[in-house]
């Protein structure tokens, strides 16, 4: 393979432009040769470096937030749910909760209205909700599991309330409306990229665990799936 | 997320069958020495796992599930063991678990390239650390404006060659070199501020 054609496929590769028949090709010269086999491998290794370096949702503490959200949400053990299961509804009144799902729900209204400051993805953004005080900080927090009726909406392009696109879950219930982030993790970015932003709110059901950090509310999706 | 692995952890953490049980820990303490895994070797692991051909959009994806296996088997990692290589055996298995799952491979390069990659790890290369990050934006800052700026558009705004070179009405393959030579510019810059050797 030439050096100039080999300099294409990998150009191609690393902008993710890279078709099956080339990408075979390239497989095959870099079987063949390992220099280019190595050199691949920096290239792709210098990619990931210059996106964790330039993209702030790639940051450290992005990073390790959404270790710990996932964590969280395998960490709640099941037992747990008996008490700690919570359901909203996007629905007015019409829906009968129960004692404990209703007590629950009104903890996590709580939980919700004492956040503060919330960044994206390691991003610092302006408040989104109400400020704390006299909250003490906790790193973790208490965890509940969740069910959520709601609608993802956009918290740049609907609420106005941070410089970049972010999908949040708004819920509402007897007349309060509560906005909720969401932590960065593989549902979410899924969610993200098959369904956006939610530039037009898209109702949904949000299942996962809530937490507070440092005052600061956080549902971890476990599912988030668009009720059409 | 899955909650279990499929790869056998002997293969993964060097532990044999005859290795010490350790005594149990506090979920803090294991909390605490899971953040000091995830602040010494993230930028590393994420690396990694970029460089066995998983697609970028996946790559933290399955570095954050490299760390949480690593959470579940905390007790398996020695003191004296290099925890680096440790999270790249991990990392390596998670990936070519991926390769198996059918409705998982478009996380990976096409074309063979990644099974290719993956079966040709270097678990022993020096991975990229924090410091390489800090001297990537150091050499960033030492570019032309012009070429600084390619470098930013791409991985900052995640603007594709493709989508660049219209704007710049310029070919996409012209604008790939560009950014080809501007990446070999910033490994050797880092090469020189580290003092260390890519390979």
């Amino acid at each position: 393979m030439t050096e100039s054609r080999y300099h294409e496929l990998l150009g191609q590769l690393l902008d993710g432009a890279l078709s099956e028949a080339d990408a075979e090709e390239l497989r095959r010269e870099l079987e063949r040769d390992p220099d280019r086999l190595h050199e691949v491998r920096e290239h792709l290794t210098l990619s990931n470096l210059l996106a964790q370096s330039q993209s702030p949702h790639r940051a450290a503490e992005a990073f390790w937030e959404g270790v710990r959200s996932r964590l969280d949400a395998v960490a709640v053990p099941d037992e747990s749910l008996e008490v700690e299961n919570a359901t909203l509804r996007t629905l007015p009144a019409g829906r009968r909760f129960g004692r404990v799902a209703a007590t629950i729900a009104a903890g996590i209204v709580v939980a919700i209205g004492i956040g503060s400051q919330w960044a994206w993805f390691g991003r610092e953004e302006p408040n989104l909700l109400a400020p704390a005080s006299g909250v003490p900080g906790s790193r973790s927090g208490i965890v509940k599991r969740v069910s959520l009726h709601g609608e993802v909406v956009c918290a740049h392009c609907l609420l106005h309330q941070s410089e970049k696109c972010r999908p949040m879950v708004r819920v509402q219930e007897e007349g309060h409306i509560e906005t909720i982030p969401l932590s960065d993790n593989a549902v979410c970015r899924e969610f993200y990229r098959k369904e956006g932003c939610g530039r037009t709110p898209l109702p949904v059901l949000a299942e996962g665990t809530v937490r507070t950090e440092n005052g600061r509310p956080l549902l971890a999706v476990t599912r988030l799936e668009v009720q059409r | 997320m899955r909650t279990s692995c499929d790869f056998a952890p002997e293969a993964a953490t060097g532990a044999g069958p005859n290795s010490q049980p350790k005594q149990p820990v506090s979920a803090e303490t294991r909390l605490a020495a899971l953040e000091e895994l995830v602040h010494t070797h993230q930028v590393g692991v994420r690396a990694f796992i970029r460089s066995l051909g998983v697609n970028e959009g996946w790559v933290d994806d399955l570095a954050q599930e490299t760390f949480l296996v690593a959470y579940r088997k905390l007790g398996e990692l020695e003191s004296d063991r290099d925890a680096g290589r440790w999270l790249r055996g991990i990392a390596r298995h998670l990936a070519a678990n991926e390769i198996r799952k059918v409705g998982r491979r478009s996380r990976l390069l096409t074309g063979g390239l990644a099974d290719l990659l993956i079966d040709r790890a270097e678990l022993d290369s020096v991975p990229p650390a924090t410091e390489w990050l800090e001297a990537l934006r150091s050499c960033l800052r030492e570019l032309p404006e012009r070429g600084r700026e390619l470098l930013v558009r791409r991985y900052a705004d995640g603007e594709s060659a493709e989508a660049m070179a219209q704007r710049l009405q310029t070919r996409a393959d012209t604008l790939r070199q560009r950014l080809l030579r501007l990446r070999q510019l910033v490994k050797g810059c880092i090469e020189r501020k580290t003092g260390e050797t890519w390979r």
